[in-house]
């Protein structure tokens, strides 16, 4: 069954339309990422998911329970981190997580093994007794990362986890969030970072205007652009008419002869990297470097998007 | 070489100018001060000069008395006004973290300040335009003189530049717009009203009182003179009020910089922590005993109450106590004073003791209204209000949390009213009325035995000692939850936590101060039915303020009396809290239904919290279904 399914949801804020006719499907398990500009209308979405926003129209459901009717319900099974992290500057780390875990209605008695067992997996239970407003950034998303596994959720909510974050915070956000895929945990992710939602994502979706203009895993979305691969080779003595037999060859739309290197264009359904290398060789090429060009995510953006807001 | 072009422009003045222009709060703040203006102007000119003449010849030359009235009101609307125009003008540039950019362009301090200035004044002249027609009005009855006129201007627009000024200073030191209102109020009621007054007490000098206080000195001087100021002595008149303003100018320049990048502080929180490092170094030394031992504790099913109580300084115990304290000795200390010196001075009421109860009651609804229109709208500002609405707490049990915290805070003012109106009621009930004791006072002052009962006699024919009891535990029990739900109510309706205490501010002065206020017009109390008294009751202020002057009876009292009879008197009471009390429930009530929805989250449509519907749906691993 579907953790998350939203079918034609829009959402708006008076004459704006923050959320235009989305639909998303997410089965249990999976980590989806959501990707867009600023404004369009990823963090609404996520909003109407935590039940802290009404929609105009459309059905949203998490764990089968519609969200419109049974909010409360739904606030048992989501974890939900937004994209800025309020600070209860009085409180300790301890007394923070205590705080949550007794909102969670979670019972006494395990409360302290559950909170050690988070601060451990967040790798904070040094700072256990610092006051919260003394943490640094990354210790403070981890800790909000803590504070949402309390109640062991279904479904984690995750606006920007890793925006303002320092490189080796992001790196130790995204491993745990890695921990969290592992352990089967249901993620929705939006993030600015497109190379480690790569990384990280089972599935994308990618909204612009409040519109959802592709979704999918990562494969998927690369054939439905038809983004073709660059693989760059280097062939070792002269070429000898190989490049005229490879413009033949199936799925290769172009063939160009640079100073150091050709580079091919080509398309993977058709022909796959591997086939080509087998026949370069063929032709009797002596490969000295053969380098499929990485397709990223950041293509797919900038091709799918045009940068408006809403 | 090209020399660089001169260019004369005031950018930061135009943005400001630009951006007010552009907001609905300009507008609304324009048309109350114009209703408010007029409505006053109505009234004055209807119980002082209209109706008490039947000659229209006779009211040749009033026009004086109008345009006095008009200017004195002029003098009102730039105190309470321009504090909250200006206070603004660089905490919230503190508060957008824009400061440091507008520091880094090209203007200077001073252009920034000049220009901030500007931008609050000129409104405020606009303000003060609206006042034309009345003054045409008033000027169409004569009497007045040209002089009249430009004192007025001189006064009114220094005593503009003055007060701005000093809200400028303090929106320099302060980190926030709510600090720099209150400091800038308390500031202003301090240097311009009281040490100028304690001064002239001190120094037996007519001339103190009135030297830093524009209106004052234009009353002096103007108002009351009668012929024409030299200008020189018009001059020698404004030296304090123009060296006051250039001493709040030359300062806000010096915190300017220094104070652009302070952190916030929480000042309350810094004196205990200081107070709390005292007592533990004399307990360690001493031995001393611990009376309150407060031990860290975790929350266990109430944690927003938990939080409320254990780490916020108005809730804990210790720092009760010591607020406690720190109200209750000079309460404690006049009550006992008053009640010592009535032997000698025969005096019918403990009048020294009203005041200290008015000034409780101003800083009692000061810390109420400040403490509840916070709960809420802190942790909106703060960012942290998402994250709990996220869990699965009804909004009902997070406010209702919230609040308990407050009813610590509450209940400790309470216990320094009660120290007054039990001194009030045994003076009254016991002590004072025994003819014994009357008849006692009055021989001590040199009287006749019978002028005591004689003089008495009045006030305490009227006076019950259970009513006032009654009517002033009542007031402190439906009055304080009202004001906090009302100051709560608003918090959950805004959205920041200036807007939230500014405007619960404003509607409880509002509401207090301007009923009242026309309560004590003769154009009231010559409507038919309504009458003062009972127009007195549209406001809290009005049954605080009888009762305490055992103001019920026909002809006693400080103004004429509402009711006839006993039994009457104590209806009213009654009928007076039980509409309060109605009022208060109505709006817990609303509060509480729409929780949610004022938090800004979605209300469960069904009581249940998991209907059994949607748990088959999720065992049976079905595609999702509508629940209900």
């Amino acid at each position: 069954m579907s953790v998350v399914k939203i079918e034609n949801l829009w959402v708006s804020y008076g004459s704006l339309h923050a959320v235009r006719g989305i639909s998303i499907d997410i089965p249990r398990g999976e980590v989806y990422g959501f990707i867009g500009p600023n404004g369009a209308g990823k963090s609404t979405t996520i909003k109407v998911l935590a039940t802290l926003l009404r929609h105009d129209r459309g059905m949203v459901w998490v764990n089968g329970i519609d969200v419109s009717r049974y909010p409360r319900a739904i606030r048992d099974t989501i974890g939900y981190m937004p994209d800025f992290f309020g600070v209860y500057d009085d409180l300790t780390a301890k007394e923070y997580l205590h705080f949550f875990a007794a909102a969670y209605r979670i019972p006494q008695k395990k409360r302290k093994s559950i909170i050690q067992d988070v601060l451990e997996l967040t790798d904070l239970t040094h700072k256990i007794d610092s006051p919260v407003d003394s943490l640094s950034r990354g210790m403070k998303q981890r800790l909000a990362l803590a504070r949402v596994l309390l109640h062991d959720p279904d479904l984690l909510l995750l606006d920007e986890p890793a925006s303002g974050l320092d490189p080796r915070a992001r790196i130790e956000v995204r491993e745990l969030l890695k921990e969290l895929k592992n352990m089967g945990k249901t993620i929705l992710i939006s993030s600015h970072i497109l190379h480690e939602l790569g990384q990280l994502c089972t599935r994308i979706g990618i909204i612009e205007q409040g519109q959802m203009v592709a979704q999918g895993s990562l494969d998927e979305i690369y054939q439905q652009l038809s983004l073709m691969r660059v693989v760059h080779v280097q062939l070792a003595g002269q070429s000898n008419g190989i490049m005229d037999h490879l413009r033949e060859v199936p799925g290769v739309e172009s063939v160009d002869e640079q100073i150091d290197r050709i580079s091919i264009r080509l398309h993977e359904d058709e022909t796959s990297v591997e086939d080509l290398h087998d026949e370069i060789c063929r032709l009797g090429g002596r490969i000295h470097m053969f380098q499929p060009e990485a397709m990223d995510m950041e293509t797919a953006f900038m091709k799918l998007t045009h940068g408006k807001t809403n | 070489m090209k020399t660089p072009k001169i260019s004369i422009g005031f950018p930061l003045l135009v943005k400001e100018l630009t951006e007010a222009a552009a907001q609905r709060r300009t507008y609304l703040v324009r048309v109350s001060y114009a209703m408010l203006l007029f409505l006053a102007i109505v009234l004055f000119f209807w119980s002082g000069q209209l109706t008490t003449t039947s000659n229209p010849f006779s009211l040749l030359g009033a026009g004086k008395r109008m345009f006095d009235n008009i200017v004195e009101l002029q003098f009102y609307g730039i105190y309470l006004f321009l504090p909250a125009m200006t206070c603004t003008a660089l905490t919230a540039e503190k508060e957008r973290d824009s400061l440091a950019l507008l520091l880094l362009t090209r203007l200077g301090p001073w252009t920034i300040l000049v220009e901030k200035l500007m931008s609050r004044l000129i409104p405020m002249f606009t303000f003060m335009l609206l006042s034309l027609p009345l003054m045409a009005f008033a000027y169409s009855f004569g009497g007045m003189q040209s002089y009249q006129i430009w004192g007025a201007i001189w006064f009114l627009s220094l005593t503009s530049l003055q007060v701005a000024a000093l809200c400028l200073m303090c929106s320099a030191y302060c980190r926030t717009t709510v600090g720099a209102y209150l400091s800038a109020n308390l500031l202003g009621l301090f240097l311009f009203f009281l040490a100028p007054g304690v001064a002239g007490v001190i120094f037996r000098s007519s001339r103190w009182p009135a030297t830093f206080s524009g209106m004052d000195v234009y009353t002096i001087t103007v108002d009351r003179v009668g012929t024409a100021l030299a200008w020189g002595d018009l001059f020698q008149w404004s030296i304090p009020l123009m060296f006051s303003t250039i001493i709040f100018f030359c300062l806000s320049r010096f915190f300017l910089l220094r104070r652009a990048f302070a952190q916030p502080r929480h000042l309350l929180r810094k004196i205990f922590r200081g107070l709390d490092n005292v007592f533990w170094k004399i307990n360690s030394h001493s031995g001393g005993v611990v009376l309150v031992g407060e031990n860290a504790t975790l929350p266990e099913d109430k944690p927003v109450q938990w939080r409320e109580i254990a780490k916020k300084n108005l809730s804990q115990f210790r720092y009760l106590v010591r607020i406690f304290l720190v109200l209750e000795f000079p309460v404690g200390l006049v009550c006992i004073v008053a009640l010592t010196s009535r032997g000698v001075r025969a005096s019918t009421q403990l009048r020294e003791v009203s005041p200290i109860l008015f000034l409780l009651w101003i800083i009692s609804a000061l810390i109420v209204t400040v403490q509840a229109s916070s709960l809420i709208s802190s942790e909106r500002s703060r960012q942290t209000l998402d994250v709990l609405l996220a869990t699965p707490m009804s909004g009902r049990e997070i406010i209702l949390q919230k609040m308990h915290g407050l009813r610590r805070v509450m209940w400790v003012l309470g216990a320094c009213f009660l120290t007054i109106f039990l001194s009030e009621t045994w003076w009254y009930g016991s002590a004072g009325i025994t003819p014994a004791a009357t008849t006692t006072a009055a021989t001590a002052v040199g009287f006749p035995p019978s002028y005591g009962t004689t003089f008495r006699e009045p006030f305490l024919y009227y006076y019950s000692g259970a009513r006032y009891f009654v009517a002033s535990m009542l007031s402190v029990l439906i009055y304080f939850p009202l004001i906090a739900w009302l100051a709560l109510w608003i918090g959950l309706k805004t959205k920041t936590q200036t807007r939230a205490i500014l405007g619960s501010l404003a509607l409880l002065v509002a509401w207090c101060g301007l009923t009242f206020a026309c309560g004590r017009s003769d154009f009231v109390a010559s409507l038919p039915v309504v009458g003062t008294g009972y127009f007195d009751l549209s406001s809290p202020l009005g049954m605080i303020y009888r009762n305490e002057y055992n103001d019920f009876g026909t002809s006693q009292g400080v103004s004429a009396g509402i009711v006839r009879g006993n039994w009457f008197r104590w209806l009213v009471v009654a009928g007076n809290f039980a509409c309060y009390g109605l009022l208060l429930y109505l709006i817990r009530a609303r509060c509480l239904r729409d929780a949610d929805r004022y938090l800004g989250r979605r209300q469960d449509h069904a009581p249940s919290a998991r209907p059994a519907a949607v748990r088959n749906a999720e065992l049976q691993d079905v595609q999702p279904v509508a629940a209900g």
